[in-house]
């Protein structure tokens, strides 16, 4: 029975040690807002919206896109979700902030996380995002009209930290 | 064998809790520790081992990056490395400086921190910046980088302001809520916890709810808001909040009436 108790005890000590790692892990994941844009690697943590080949005027768009034509330019929007989640174990931690930021710089088109306007500077999204609770941004590209046609692309990059 | 059998099911328990905590992370990128807390003296250095695993199905890529937080208005502010006079970040020193991972593997980088003479900040974040975007078909592509929080308690000069606690009456679709502004008046980060007791007029102890720890930078604001989860009947009431930390306690209260 000793034998047992100490090898008990062992596993108890061991797991705990494994599961208190675990308590304080942190982690990323993009996904498909029911009502956006379906994305390619939706539920990881590197997705891409295909918004496909898309005008001002006339065309459809993609759907989940909304387009709206403004004066001297227009806008194409498509919500995306954000999970991030924490090891259940670690109580320290109750929120989390979210930055987000270009990869590559835009000096025309307007870039934006919900009334967030993005450049390759870190800008927060929340400073008290809420564990395990999927978080809607809307994500919008607003283009002038002067603007030749031609391809579009770059990167969001989203960073977590535990508060 | 009765024991046997014990022991069989408390191993065969332990196991399915480890298991279903390793699953919950789900195919993304996890970090791990997500906070790393230092207590030390200026002019010391402390290493630290973080690990990144990658679940999904893609490689990625990722460059370290250290940034100081500072508080600016009650709020965080990541400022880049040398940037801000007796900042940490500058000290930073990655072992790898980048590394790439394997669908399902995990990787460590060992980071490196030195606290100046005279420190003005109590926190860095070292983040693995992720390089890797998904190829796809013109547009948008994001990916996640994720970062490890380290704070440093140099000190015991831990002061927390507590400001004159508020209610928001029960309603028929919401309940009592009470909240405080906490603020880090000390030079340490401090986490702060507590408790909301409620009580009739007469003083009679009617329910407490356990204030979560929230963890404070020096000058960090955190408007603290604890629901009462029960209804209460009509009468008089005090609530009582009683915030804890390494610096003391302190408790305020405020009178409100159920009609």
């Amino acid at each position: 029975m000793y034998r047992y108790c100490l090898l008990l005890a062992v596993v108890l000590l061991w797991s705990g040690r494994s599961c208190a790692q675990l308590g304080l892990t942190i982690s990323v994941q993009f996904i498909s807002d029911p009502s956006g844009l379906t994305l390619s690697g939706s539920g990881t943590a590197a997705a891409t919206a295909a918004f496909g080949s898309v005008q001002a005027f006339g065309g459809t768009v993609p759907t989940g896109v909304t387009k709206s034509i403004g004066a001297s330019n227009w806008k194409l929007s498509t919500p995306i979700d954000v999970l991030v989640q924490k090891g259940t174990l670690d109580v320290l931690s109750t929120s989390y902030t979210l930055t987000a930021a270009l990869q590559a710089a835009d000096l025309t088109n307007t870039w934006k996380l919900n009334s967030v306007t993005l450049s390759t500077t870190a800008s927060t999204l929340t400073a008290s995002g809420v564990y395990a609770a999927t978080v809607v941004y809307t994500f919008s590209l607003t283009v002038p009209f002067s603007v030749a046609a031609g391809a579009i692309n770059n990167t969001i990059n989203f960073t977590v930290t535990a508060n | 064998m009765r024991s046997n059998l014990r022991l069989i099911s408390m191993l065969f328990l332990t196991g399915v809790f480890c298991s279903a905590a390793q699953q919950q992370a789900g195919p993304s990128l996890a970090l791990s520790p997500g906070v790393i807390q230092v207590k030390a003296q200026p002019g010391v250095s402390s290493s630290h081992v973080m690990t990144m695993t990658n679940l999904t199905g893609t490689r990625f890529r990722f460059v370290l990056e250290a940034f100081d937080v500072v508080t600016r208005e009650g709020k965080r502010v990541f400022i880049a490395a040398g940037e801000t006079e007796g900042g940490i970040a500058r000290s930073a020193v990655f072992d790898p400086p980048a590394i790439e991972l394997n669908p399902g593997e995990a990787g460590n980088v060992k980071v490196t921190l030195t606290i100046p003479a005279d420190p003005k900040v109590r926190a860095v974040v070292a983040i693995f910046h992720g390089q890797t975007a998904l190829p796809g078909n013109g547009g948008l592509m994001v990916t996640g980088s994720l970062g490890t929080l380290i704070t440093y308690n140099l000190s015991a000069r831990m002061d927390i302001r507590a400001g004159a606690p508020t209610v928001s009456p029960q309603t028929e679709n919401a309940n009592l809520m009470v909240s405080e502004q906490l603020e880090n008046d000390g030079q340490e980060p401090a986490i702060p916890k507590g408790t909301l007791a409620v009580l009739k007029s007469s003083g009679e102890l009617i329910g407490r709810v356990p204030i979560q720890p929230h963890r404070l930078l020096p000058g960090e604001k955190f408007n603290c808001e604890v629901e009462y989860p029960h209804s209460l009947r009509s009468g008089k009431y005090r609530a009582m909040m009683s915030i804890q930390h390494e610096g003391g306690v302190q408790t305020s209260s405020i009178e409100f009436q159920v009609p």
